[in-house]
């Protein structure tokens, strides 16, 4: 126990918290019309009427994600390198998600340059080389640990960003993910989750009230990517990689099928896995060539609504984390 | 929610276990080796490779298997899919 859960910090995080919806909530609301204004739009594909969807609504959630962090380590400068090192991750990573949009990275190149979210992490003094196993317990990896972590934060990074397909799921199921982290983390004693994962929790919330079905506003590259490598990197600080591992299993089940499948090529440029029936559900393609994805997968059997298959797929998180949480009690 | 849709959680159940049983096997065989004993160095070295691959191995098969259920069982739900469009 670090001493971190007071009644004074408690009031302090809900007061964070509260302040950082209620903010985002405002500056997404704004953000929607400017955004349509300047042609800053994508079509949303699983609707029959093809709306038009103001777009890049994730620079809005980075801000918030790095305000809530700066406000929280000078609130409690004793803990300030926890939050600044996940500060230091989002900034990249929401930097690579925003070239991303603007000028679509490759399939192959996107991986390889999301390994420099790692860089803030590998110099950070909070991360520790050492992994706790179900059944082993601690293990030192002071070589294989620093090596393999842009490889991490890369696939983890990458898992959000290739799920972030239907309304609300990408927030939704980040959001499910948070709480499953922040409660192992409570469970066995690793406070210091609560500083890294209040900021990304409620900005996520706020998020979540316009991308959900009907979206508003799409998040793009730069919201999955940024909040992928930030829930990665919140897992590697708190010391709860294998607790994330079980917890993202239907993110990292998706990612397998769909490399497995077509390699590494660029989402846009992969035939489509799903198209929509003339009543608007979203069915799966039978063509031989595309890829086996989570959503391909849950309408395999018959068409369903995108709602319905939001809340399947959230459901699977549900399971995943509960395993997670069942985890803990093995290590 | 449909029968079709419990081998979703069937799949993500054989993913954990995956994890599990292999992460306990490295327990069992490697574990004990790296922490050395009356072997001499290069023999529990050669043993631990051994061990690993072995834990490796079973996992990747069961990983295979996991994927190749992943495949017959969305190949299936799309052939009954197709069915009921020509009833």
């Amino acid at each position: 126990m670090s001493g971190l859960i007071t009644p004074r910090n408690i009031i302090l995080l809900t007061l964070v918290g509260s302040f950082l919806f209620i903010l985002s909530d405002l500056t997404i609301k704004k953000y929607i019309p400017v955004a349509l204004k300047r042609n800053i739009v994508g079509v949303d594909v699983h609707k029959l009427s093809k709306p038009v969807v103001a777009e890049m609504g994730g620079l809005v959630l980075i801000a918030f994600y790095l305000a809530g962090l700066i406000i929280v380590s000078l609130l409690l400068p004793g803990k300030s390198i926890y939050p600044l090192t996940l500060a230091g991750v989002i900034i990249i990573s929401g930097l690579i998600g925003l070239i991303d949009d603007l000028t679509k990275l490759g399939g192959k190149e996107k991986p390889l340059i999301l390994m420099l979210c790692s860089i803030p992490l590998i110099f950070s003094p909070v991360l520790i080389p050492r992994v706790r196993f179900p059944f082993i317990g601690w293990t030192r990896l002071f070589y294989v640990y620093p090596l393999s972590l842009p490889v991490i934060i890369s696939v983890g990074a990458n898992s959000v960003n290739m799920l972030d397909v239907l309304n609300g799921l990408m927030p939704s199921s980040t959001l499910i993910v948070l709480f499953t982290l922040t409660f192992s983390g409570l469970l066995i004693g690793r406070e210091e989750v609560l500083l890294l994962t209040v900021p990304l929790i409620f900005p996520l919330f706020a998020y979540y009230k316009y991308n959900k079905f009907p979206a508003r506003v799409f998040g793009g590259d730069t919201g999955s990517l940024s909040t992928g490598a930030a829930l990665t990197a919140v897992a590697m600080i708190t010391k709860l990689e294998f607790e994330w591992v079980v917890a993202t299993i239907p993110f990292m089940m998706n990612g397998f099928y769909i490399i497995s499948s077509v390699g590494f090529k660029e989402r846009r440029k992969i035939e489509r896995p799903t198209f929509l029936t003339d009543d608007g559900k979203i069915a799966a393609s039978d063509k031989e060539k595309t890829p086996i994805t989570l959503v391909r997968l849950v309408v395999g059997r018959k068409p369903l609504p995108e709602v319905e298959v939001v809340k399947l797929i959230n459901c699977l998180v549900i399971f995943s984390s509960i395993l997670s949480v069942l985890t803990v009690a093995f290590t | 929610m449909e029968k079709y849709h419990a081998g979703l959680f069937i799949l993500v159940i054989f993913v954990w276990t995956s994890l599990i049983i292999g992460i306990y096997m490295i327990n069992m065989f490697v574990v004990p080796i790296g922490r050395g004993g009356d072997k001499d160095y290069v023999s529990a070295l050669m043993f631990g490779f051994l061990k690993v691959s072995l834990s490796i191995g079973v996992v990747g098969i069961w990983l295979l298997a996991w994927y190749k259920m992943t495949r017959k069982y969305f190949e299936h739900g799309l052939k009954r899919n197709r069915g009921n469009e020509k009833d």
